[in-house]
């Protein structure tokens, strides 16, 4: 596989101007979707069993929750109705009680958010144009379908064609990883405050889970999507 | 007359700002107010645990995000500082009350017979857990015939069943 590298994504200049500090970095990984390994299960499961009540509560108060909350309100967006994903994630594991395994790439979203703070998205990179980045939406276009239309102004991440997925993680569906996929693009979420090596970590995490599920999936097909 | 008039309306048109005004430093102004304040209610949050019954939800129309305008960032800034205020305000009568409660417990520890069957939990006092001080006459009746009172503490949480 050919060396990879973080690569930061374009914002569009209203967005740049009125948003000092948010950005889009992504990272190619060559993967397939499936079976999530035992190893990372465990690992879900010991991450799992860090979230506790206080911790949550806690976590409000560390710069990169915060950062989101804040990057949240900033668009209009209130935080405590329509959570930022690691909030989101974190409730989800103290209503379920832990974190079932959905296989990949569900899975290392789930790690890579909760371990560093991050929104991920992740996107079949042959159906990518282009390198992603983040613009308002205009008037009449969707995310893939008729039941995905934006609405005008709406922040989303695209590529050079389209639109491909809402700021809180739902991918267009002709965008999103199937059966067919061979290879992976991770995208990362950046607002003011955080640092690029907590950027940079959230995406090695996803994407080293991304390629040891991915490796799994070529000796055994056996999904649990 | 109407020569008058029409001067004084072009002297109007005149007075017109030739650019729109730049809302900028404004709108820098108002989203630093809402890192602080978001911030502000954060560590409020915190500081609430466990406190159960106050409200943090901040009162302001949740939508897809945008570029918000001028009027809708102050709308949330003030809705913010609101609700900030009041839970500053609401912790705050909580701690004097909680204050209260401890000084309860110390003068039940001290005086049992003056504070019968009184009983303070730790919810009370603003902890966790199912802690609670307890006034009971010491041997059941001849206790509470002979004015023998104590402070039973509770040994924690029951198991659930």
């Amino acid at each position: 596989m050919a060396a990879r590298s973080v690569r930061r994504g374009w914002v569009a200049a209203e967005l740049a101007e009125e948003f000092p500090g948010l950005e889009v970095y992504s990272l190619a990984v060559d993967a397939r979707p499936g079976r999530t390994p035992d190893a990372v299960r465990r690992q879900m499961r010991e991450l799992a069993g860090r979230i506790s009540g206080p911790t949550v509560v806690q976590s409000r108060q560390d710069t990169v929750p915060w950062s989101y909350r804040v990057l949240w309100r900033r668009l209009g967006v209130d935080p405590d109705t329509d959570r930022t994903p690691v909030e989101a994630l974190m409730v989800q594991r103290l209503e379920h009680g832990g974190l079932p395994s959905r296989g990949t790439p569900n899975d290392a979203i789930v790690v890579a958010t909760l371990e560093t703070g991050v929104p991920i998205v992740v996107f079949d990179a042959d159906k990518v144009c282009g390198e992603p980045g983040l613009r308002p939406a205009v008037t009449g276009e969707s995310l893939g379908g008729a039941e995905g239309v934006l609405r005008s102004g709406e922040v989303v991440y695209a590529d050079e064609r389209a639109p491909l997925a809402r700021l809180d993680g739902e991918v267009a569906a002709d965008r999103a990883v199937g059966d067919a996929t061979t290879a992976m693009l991770v995208c990362a979420l950046a607002a003011a405050a955080i640092s690029q090596v907590e950027i940079d970590e959230a995406l090695w995490i996803a994407a080293e889970l991304l390629e040891a599920a991915g490796s799994l999936g070529e000796s055994n097909p056996g999904r649990t999507r | 007359m109407i020569d008058v008039l029409e001067r004084t309306s072009a002297a109007a048109e005149q007075l017109q700002p030739a650019t729109a005004p730049d809302e900028r430093p404004a709108r820098r102004a108002l989203k630093a107010q809402i890192a602080r304040l978001e911030r502000d209610l954060a560590r409020l949050f915190a500081a609430s645990w466990p406190r159960q019954g106050l409200e943090f939800h901040v009162d302001h129309p949740s939508g897809r995000p945008r570029i918000l305008d001028l009027g809708e960032l102050e709308q949330i800034r003030d809705a913010l500082a609101e609700r900030v205020e009041d839970v500053r305000r609401d912790l705050g009568e909580r701690h004097a009350g909680e204050d209260a409660k401890r000084r309860l417990i110390e003068e039940m520890l001290r005086h049992p017979e003056r504070h019968r069957w009184v009983r303070v939990s730790n919810a009370d006092i603003g902890e966790p857990g199912c802690h609670h001080w307890h006034v009971v006459p010491r041997w059941g009746f001849i206790g509470m015939f002979a004015n023998w009172w104590r402070v039973k503490i509770s040994s924690g949480c029951p198991l659930a069943t």
